[in-house]
């Protein structure tokens, strides 16, 4: 399973001057395509909040951050902040899915696609496993059921990336799960 | 070549700079290569100028350019034009490889036999197409002879496309500074 979204540890500060020898180094979590990207994200992020660009800082470490349990099932809250064509709102989505990057993505396609809202137009503030009894939503909380049985009544034949996507194909899809 | 060394060399550093709980910061690539993606109409006197003083007078052609303050502001001023990174070992070689040519008596001459560099670069140590290749890739104290003995390589429109132009890479475009994902696009584009 490739996610377009990964999530990378990216430290950086100002650079050194005379009037400030050790210059205090910030530390963020976003989520990025790629490093570069990631970068650029963090030099963003990181003038809104201190008086630093990318001219006068220097970045010290990037890292991927790799989901620890990518097998167990987990239910994600994250909190958001995006840009609607009338203003700034505030947000709060829940996710079950097996990695933090997964629910990222679902939570970037979702809001395409209720909302509108682009991809840049999202700030990620927070994000944090949840356990069952604190979930909000009655989407995920449908799901909290260790008896939990529902029919899948076809399977649905699709490509694992839209690369692969192709008009014809050689043979029939199965549909039987 | 001891470009393997110096990559172990990086790792081992980094590995005991987080032990101490630093960090090490990787030395700024001292090297680029550049490819021009639009074309020739509607642009600015001054930024067609500086692409000219680069060489970069038609499009999907290609520079490689030494780092410092200097080109990185005129780098800064054409952006919007051109795309720009990082390149590796392989994608040095095979572009002087493939379409490498030299500048010999005004001429554009391709580099079929090593007699072809050395008559243009022998007097700065530079006798066959690899040592060529090692001073673009380590940016040696003859760089700038080396680079300007390429002529700027014509590169075919990339393979698979690009992925918008008229953005910047961070926005999902093209143009820019697009560190090491440049080595993808030399291979679209050879």
């Amino acid at each position: 399973m490739s996610y377009k979204f990964h999530q990378f540890q990216v430290v950086g500060r100002a650079l050194p001057t005379e009037s400030d020898e050790h210059p205090k180094i910030y530390r963020m979590k976003l989520w990025a395509t790629n490093e570069v990207r990631a970068k650029s994200k963090f030099w963003y992020y990181l003038r809104k909040l201190k008086k630093v660009k990318k001219s006068n800082g220097q970045m010290l470490a990037i890292n991927e951050i790799f989901e620890k349990n990518p097998t167990t099932i987990k239910n994600y809250g994250i909190w958001l902040r995006y840009q609607s064509r009338t203003g700034y709102h505030n947000m709060y989505k829940e996710y079950r899915d097996t990695t933090l990057n997964g629910s990222i993505e679902q939570m970037y396609t979702e809001m395409a696609s209720r909302h509108r809202v682009r991809h840049h137009c999202i700030q990620v503030i927070k994000t944090a496993t949840i356990p069952a009894k604190l979930c909000k939503r009655e989407s995920t909380k449908q799901f909290h059921n260790s008896k939990i049985k529902f029919p899948l009544v076809f399977k649905k034949v699709r490509p694992p990336t839209r690369k692969l996507k192709t008009t014809y194909k050689a043979s029939r899809p199965n549909l039987f799960v | 070549m001891n470009l393997r060394f110096l990559q172990k060399e990086l790792i081992q550093l980094k590995r005991e700079a987080r032990l101490k709980g630093g960090f090490y910061v990787n030395p700024e690539p001292k090297m680029l290569f550049i490819i021009r993606i639009r074309g020739i109409n509607a642009m600015d006197p001054k930024s067609k100028k500086i692409l000219q003083l680069l060489r970069l007078r038609q499009i999907f052609n290609g520079v490689f350019l030494k780092v410092n303050k200097a080109t990185l502001n005129m780098l800064h001023r054409v952006e919007p034009y051109v795309t720009y990174g990082y390149p590796n070992l392989k994608s040095v070689k095979e572009l002087i490889y493939k379409r490498g040519y030299g500048k010999l008596n005004k001429q554009r001459i391709p580099l079929t036999d090593n007699s072809v560099v050395e008559q243009a670069l022998g007097k700065h140590g530079i006798i066959c197409v690899e040592d060529l290749i090692h001073e673009i890739l380590t940016a040696g104290p003859h760089f700038k002879e080396a680079n300007n003995f390429l002529w700027p390589f014509k590169l075919k429109a990339p393979l698979g496309g690009l992925k918008k132009k008229r953005n910047h890479y961070v926005e999902g475009g093209d143009a820019g500074n697009r560190e090491d994902y440049i080595n993808e696009l030399i291979r679209r584009m050879n």
